[in-house]
């Protein structure tokens, strides 16, 4: 069975930026072993930021969802944003909730601090890492 | 093309001399081989993708790296972008 690796935009825009470990991450998650999933929000973010910062890269970002058939998980219904509104701040509870509703077993970003991460070992069994920690336990 | 191994086959066909001759001229001006402008041509026409899928990833890097735009610039729009899209999405239900 396929891990789902939740992949956050911070994450995203550093393998973009230069040959590092979030492109390794990208990289590794491209093995059958895995499926990387990311949200409606996440997708948006990234193409929005794309269009305004560097344009002319859109199309190969969204060749590479195509070709990698990277999952797009639905935003949440915004009831859900109260029921688990301490596991993160306000911008980040959507995507974090996408994550533990899909079952996603992991969820990659750059930004662990934002997270509630004891609350979130209550309530799921998703494990927030940073690229640099998922790419040592794996 | 690394550890990955490629098999070839040996065919006489006729083709195109037009087409022959362009074939050739996009060798030489991409410097590569008559073999690879026809294979890439082929696999673009039936859809075989033979793109690593790293490149993709390597040519927005070369983009990126062309715009001279900063990783904090790049990461602190997106920061923007998603709160506004959370204001957007959540912040009227």
């Amino acid at each position: 069975m396929k891990a789902l690796v939740f992949i956050d935009s911070n994450v995203w825009f550093s393998a973009f930026y230069k040959e590092g470990v979030c492109s390794k991450l990208l990289k590794i998650v491209e093995s059958p072993k895995y499926q990387a999933n990311i949200s409606e929000l996440v997708l948006e973010e990234i193409i929005r930021n794309i269009q305004l910062k560097i344009p002319v890269t859109l199309s190969y970002f969204l060749d590479y969802l195509k070709k990698h058939k990277i999952v797009v998980l639905k935003n949440p219904h915004f009831k859900l944003l109260e029921k688990y509104k301490k596991l993160a701040h306000f911008e980040d509870l959507p995507i974090i909730i996408s994550a533990t509703e899909s079952n996603c077993n992991y969820f990659i970003t750059g930004n662990v601090k934002d997270f509630n991460l004891s609350l979130i070992k209550k309530v799921s069994k998703v494990k927030i890492l940073t690229p640099s920690d998922f790419l040592s336990q794996i | 093309m690394g550890d990955m191994q490629v098999q070839t086959v040996k065919t006489t066909i006729e083709i195109d001399s037009h087409l022959f001759y362009l074939a050739k001229m996009k060798a030489l001006q991409d410097k590569t081989s008559l073999k690879e402008v026809i294979n890439f041509s082929l696999a673009k026409n039936l859809g075989v993708d033979k793109q690593k899928t790293v490149d993709l990833i390597s040519k927005i890097q070369e983009i990126v790296a062309d715009s001279k735009i900063s990783k904090n610039e790049l990461q602190k729009s997106g920061i923007d972008f998603r709160k506004q899209l959370v204001k957007k999405y959540y912040s009227k239900k």
